[in-house]
């Protein structure tokens, strides 16, 4: 789908800056690299190391944002999305590979609720506090979501029933892998067989946008340039940062499993809220906003814990499950009561500021007072039934509408 | 411009690599630390293992509770230091206090051990008994997945039920002719007894909205 962009680019001089200072945060990691890491201490490497994973994120979610006006949509999906979470599996990888699985799951259940604790919410605020502030009378108290987005949702749902499975069953298996992947893949599929949706270039913003200003042989090799430059930087410092923050955890007597939970998942995620954060300021685009999030918490509910146990089973050389301990189940109990109230909360096809304050509420409750997680469960569990009996007359939208969706990609032509 | 950039740069390094250079310490500290926290994942301070301990011969049956407590563990950079507390009956009965090597199999508390739940290590330890197999065990609501093993020691008949994530006990029965012992893990802090029922009650309220779901694909004429 290559196609003759025009976009105008306001100050490009500041956006040429920006992608500037990000190369440069990037140059004491390839110091410390090239002199070997062995020298310095965990605190400089983490440090280091965890601003050049932010720079890479960034530099290849523009790629990516920019990538998706030249390449087929099919790529789009299967690839660029996939790219954009990179950081993210590279550290669960590398927790795997070394066996840590206590700090993978870490990880992988800080990850998701950051996402929809935090990342859900904002994109509710920001939209209400930038409404408010351009003076607008009727200020935005909720976000009306697309139909369309009826499929994620659905799919959301789908892999949130399943969490609650491997916390039944106790391991993480190579069941898990078949179940989720191919959740994922069938998720991909869906995609692609829904009409393709006219990109809108004026949604683009920021340095992806001044990409995008190129001519088209520029363009491709900026993207590739940016990949590239990413991509190494995630290869090489993901290991390093992750052992650092460990290490700093235990020398500072914090908890190496809050470290994991948050501290990595708040940078790797930090590039694609960026992006989603930017829509929430419209009144138009914020649907995106939230549909971009629940998009990538699709994929780390699916391909992100399906690949878990499939890499450490490449670690230890044979085909392993993981059994998972109570810790970790109730943490995967909570993140699944969590991620169920959120998408109940979708099911009417709109996010209210109450939503948006329930969930960042009990997020920051059950993040300052670790302990009471249980607790936190149950509200969450208690919340998502009150709510889905409260709308029950507005819930079937999504019903209709995935139903709608499912008959337009399954049906026979003529049919739908 | 180009030679600001890195000399900020480099001064930025310089600086952190001098705060840093303060607290560094052994990095064995943090090795062990990190072996410790995942071979033996219940061994923790302030964790403890309540067991029914019965014992069954012709003439007699006698009960006991028996609670180990952790009341210490100190990290070495050859070994760790295991203190407990044993109490029969809720009183306390001795204080004890265990070293340990980092790749040792299991950790012992009198008849009592919590293993090394790597899979190298349980591959080890099943080859000492005749017979593994996996099994689930309920602890209240709370599924566990066990391994079991038995074997024949003197004519003594020992099988054996181990938590696979936490490497603790969960049953153990010693018997032979005349007398039975078995110890029954009853209590912990490491296994919340209701995990099972609200994961049930998770699921159910998921299932609700996929059977709507489905009931409108089948339905809906769109």
């Amino acid at each position: 789908m290559n196609q003759e962009l025009k976009v105008e680019v306001h100050k490009p001089w500041r956006l040429k800056l920006l992608i500037a200072i990000t190369y440069i945060l990037l140059i004491p990691w390839f110091t410390i690299w090239a002199i070997g890491t062995h020298g310095f201490s965990p605190y400089t490497i983490a440090i280091v190391s965890g601003i050049a994973v932010v720079g890479a994120a960034l530099l290849i979610a523009w790629a990516a944002e920019a990538g998706q006006f030249i390449v087929s949509q099919a790529f789009a999906l299967a690839i660029l999305a996939l790219l954009q979470v990179a950081p993210e599996y590279a550290f669960e990888a590398v927790l795997a590979l070394e066996q840590r699985i206590h700090l993978a799951a870490a990880s992988m259940t800080g990850a998701n609720r950051l996402l929809m604790g935090l990342g859900w919410p904002m994109i509710a605020f920001i939209a209400y506090g930038a409404s408010k502030l351009s003076g607008d009378k009727d200020p935005m108290t909720e976000i009306h979501l697309d139909v369309s987005q009826s499929v994620e949702i659905t799919f959301l749902v789908w892999c949130t029933i399943y969490s609650f499975v491997i916390v039944a069953k106790g391991t993480l298996d190579i069941i898990d892998v078949f179940v989720l992947v191919s959740t994922y893949v069938f998720y991909l599929a869906f995609c692609l067989k829904m009409p393709a949706e006219e990109l809108d270039v004026e949604s683009v913003h920021g340095p992806a946008r001044y990409l995008l200003s190129f001519g088209d042989s520029k363009l491709k090799i900026a993207i590739t340039l940016l990949f590239a430059t990413g991509g190494i930087v995630i290869l090489t410092a993901a290991e390093p940062f992750i052992n650092s923050i460990v290490e700093v955890a235990i020398l500072s007597g914090i908890s190496a499993f809050f470290l994991a939970q948050w501290l990595a998942p708040v940078l790797s995620e930090f590039p694609e809220s960026t992006s989603a954060f930017y829509y929430a300021t419209s009144k138009h685009l914020a649907p995106m906003g939230i549909g971009n999030l629940v998009s990538s918490k699709v994929n780390q509910w699916s391909l992100l814990i399906g690949t878990i146990p499939l890499v450490y089973s490449i670690s230890v050389g044979h085909l392993a499950f993981i059994p998972l301990t109570p810790l970790q189940r109730e943490e995967i109990l909570l993140t699944a009561a969590q991620s169920l109230f959120g998408v109940v909360a979708l099911m009417k096809l709109r996010f209210t500021l109450t939503d948006a304050i329930l969930l960042f509420a009990f997020w920051l409750i059950q993040f300052i007072f670790p302990a009471v997680r249980i607790e936190v469960t149950l509200i969450y569990l208690v919340l998502a039934l009150i709510e889905m009996i409260y709308y029950r007359s507005e819930n079937y939208k999504l019903f209709r509408a995935f139903a709608d969706a499912w008959k337009l990609a399954f049906s026979k032509k003529g049919e739908a | 411009m180009k030679n600001k950039s890195i000399i900020m740069v480099f001064s930025i390094l310089i600086i952190l690599t001098v705060i840093s250079a303060v607290p560094v310490q052994s990095i064995h500290y943090v090795k062990q630390a990190e072996s410790l926290e995942q071979h033996f994942p219940s061994l923790k301070e302030g964790n403890y293992y309540v067991y029914l301990k019965t014992i069954k011969t012709n003439a007699e049956k006698m009960q006991y509770t028996i609670k180990i407590e952790i009341t210490g563990l100190t990290i070495e950079k050859d070994y760790f230091m295991v203190n407990y507390n044993f109490y029969i009956n809720d009183t306390l009965d001795h204080k004890e206090s265990l070293k340990c090597t980092y790749n040792e199999l299991s950790v012992e508390f009198e008849e009592l051990k919590v293993f090394n739940t790597s899979a190298a290590a349980y591959d080890e330890l099943s080859k000492e008994y005749a017979k593994k197999y996996l099994t689930y065990y309920w602890i209240g609501s709370t599924p566990i997945r066990a391994l079991v093993l038995e074997r024949n020691i003197d004519g003594k008949t020992e099988k054996i039920l181990i938590d696979e994530g936490l490497g603790i006990i969960l049953e153990l029965d010693l018997s032979n002719s005349t007398t039975t012992i078995r110890y029954k893990l009853v209590e912990t802090n490491e296994i919340y007894p209701h995990l099972g029922a609200i994961t049930f009650f998770g699921i159910i309220i998921g299932i609700i909205i996929m059977s709507l779901v489905a009931y409108e694909i089948k339905t809906h004429k769109g």
